[in-house]
């Protein structure tokens, strides 16, 4: 008997919840008085309902997060709800909800202060889901524009700035639903017990329907797929290379420790495991596709100047190729030293200084692609290049001060020797 | 003596003419949506107030038969007269209130095919008139208000 009050309350809350959330959802157009006060008086009913079928702490502070929705949805409407309810006014009957779920809180010895912070974090899943919602929605737009317009860049060389702002601006977009899908479904965990096994079944039932209600399967499956699909849309620079390579390890990260959390929600069920399942195969495949578009793009910088590195497919890859380039040119013993010079140049003006060690090597070290020993080993191999290369500065300096003194000392001489002018007698 | 005599008139006049209690405010703060039931009255609870409407629909649709469960709107406004429509009406109905009934003061045609769905707002001392996506329309008791005029 108590199972089933438990399940109807589940059932009562999640009713309740989908109300909230598919009130945002009214219709563009003008709303009659009478349909802004039906629609309260449905979600309030609903409300009371719940508040009699709540038995755990969490359900006291769904119900308590639903009571400021309903606050808030209808925060424009007080005075016409004031006017039209009868014979409670609004006002009264919001304090008499707030009244009961208190008392029945008493009654089951929940402390307010927990029902509180789990109120709290159930608005910031919430908010965070309204979020994620506009966001994937703009996100989609941005997509279709980009294609639109990558399609017009073939023709037109000027769209190409346009391009690159839209594709500036859906990376930031993409990035900021990534953040909140995680920031959402961590607030979403964090209401119940780290022991998502341990949970009583009722338990499981409620934060299996809030990951439903909040789409938390399809939201981060959708995330991969679409941040592939910006992989292979778009021609990124190094920055934004190596960016997407930090930002998905961190989604990868996210996902080992939401993956297992979730697996144990949807332990029976089938269909949810192998979404889960599915989820991981993209998100590895997303991972497989950042890293080849990122060693694609240093490899091509490479390529692109005629620089014969070996082409690589990893950090250590990358800084033993280049290493073994900077070695054999150390080691050149049958290039002339006009050719070693110009070779060096080379590298260094079109390369090394514009490209590799002033945009890769940074971000490469700061997304932990390869350590900072690494590269320092690179540069450390590039002065030993140079300094095989070039003339040193002190022998440089030598020649110069010999070259100095010799003009002093061939002056001082010249001098010396001039006859000097005989003084005339003063008899003459 | 003539004009203790117009005093006289003044004060009979004064003395016959109704007692009005004024200001009054009759409006409904929203409209009400109520069900025809099988012998075509509705009934408003929170104002107690029940009439028939076969008249009305035989005056809209030339039939009063098969009325049972339809719905209408009813508001009053805050001068007391009550506006009446309903789905596939092509006017909206003014009553006033009179010895055990509702006459009728003024039928304002309002759609040429019929309102799809009507709704009333009370934006006193005006009816606000909505169906659907179409424009609002501002009614008095005399009719349709027109735009810019108060």
């Amino acid at each position: 008997m108590k199972h089933l009050t438990r399940a109807l309350g589940a059932m009562m809350l999640s009713a309740v919840g989908v109300l909230m959330l598919f009130s945002v959802a009214v219709v563009a157009q003008e709303q009659s008085d009478y349909a802004i006060v039906k629609s309260y008086e449905t979600k309030y009913k609903a409300i009371k309902d719940a508040i009699k079928q709540v038995q755990t702490v969490q359900q006291c502070a769904e119900v308590s997060a639903n009571i400021d929705d309903l606050e808030n949805e209808f925060a424009a409407d007080t005075a016409l709800l004031n006017k039209s309810l009868y014979p409670d006014k609004y006002d009264d009957q919001i304090t008499e909800v707030r009244v009961e779920l208190r008392l029945n809180q008493d009654k089951l010895g929940i402390i307010e202060s927990s029902v509180a912070r789990i109120a709290d974090l159930e608005k910031q899943v919430r908010s965070l889901s309204g979020k994620v919602d506009s966001l994937s929605a703009a996100n989609d737009k941005l997509m279709a524009s980009l294609d639109v317009m990558s399609k017009a860049v073939e023709k037109n060389t000027k769209t190409i700035d346009s391009l690159n702002h839209l594709v500036a601006d859906l990376r930031r977009s993409i990035r900021a639903r990534d953040e909140a899908i995680f920031a959402m479904t961590d607030s979403l965990f964090m209401q119940y017990d780290k022991n998502i096994q341990g949970l009583p079944d009722q338990e499981k039932k409620m934060l299996v329907g809030k990951v439903e209600r909040h789409n938390v399967v399809s939201n981060i499956m959708d995330a991969a797929k679409q941040n592939i699909k910006f992989l292979e849309t778009t021609q990124l620079s190094s920055n934004d290379l190596v960016g997407m390579v930090k930002e998905q390890r961190q989604f990868s990260s996210y996902w080992n420790g939401l993956g297992p959390k979730l697996a144990a929600v949807y332990i029976s069920s089938n269909d949810r495991a192998k979404q889960i399942a599915a989820i991981d195969t993209v998100v590895a495949q997303w991972g497989r596709k950042a890293d080849s578009s990122l060693w694609a793009g240093l490899n091509a910088e490479f390529a692109s100047k005629q620089i014969p590195v070996q082409p690589f497919h990893s950090g250590d890859e990358f800084v033993a190729n280049l290493s073994k380039y900077f070695d054999d040119q150390t080691n050149d013993s049958k290039s002339s030293s006009a050719e070693k010079e110009s070779r060096l140049n080379h590298f260094l003006n079109d390369v090394w200084n514009p490209s590799i060690n002033s945009q890769w090597l940074p971000t490469l070290v700061d997304a932990g692609i390869i350590t900072r020993d690494q590269q320092s080993q690179l540069q450390t191999k590039l002065s030993t290049w140079e300094a095989a290369t070039k003339p040193s500065h002190t022998l440089l300096y030598a020649v110069i001060f010999l070259v100095i003194l010799a003009v002093v000392v061939f002056f001082v001489i010249r001098n010396r020797k001039k006859p000097q002018p005989s003084e005339p007698s003063p008899q003459a | 003596m003539k004009s203790l005599g117009l005093f006289f008139i003044v004060f009979l006049v004064a003395g016959c003419s109704p007692l009005m209690l004024k200001p009054a405010d009759f409006s409904w703060p929203i409209e009400s949506e109520l069900k025809v039931n099988s012998n075509g009255m509705v009934q408003e609870d929170r104002y107690s107030i029940s009439f028939s409407v076969k008249p009305l629909f035989y005056e809209e649709t030339k039939d009063s038969t098969n009325i049972s469960n339809r719905t209408i709107r009813l508001i009053r406004d805050e001068s007391g007269f009550y506006f009446i429509t309903a789905p596939h009406f092509k006017n909206v109905y003014v009553f006033s209130q009179n010895d055990g009934g509702l006459s009728l003061e003024k039928a304002i045609p309002v759609s040429v095919d019929g309102l799809s769905s009507p709704a009333f707002n009370q934006r006193a001392p005006d009816i606000e008139l909505l169906n659907g996506k179409d424009k609002p329309i501002m009614l008095t008791k005399d009719g349709i208000k027109e735009e810019g005029k108060k």
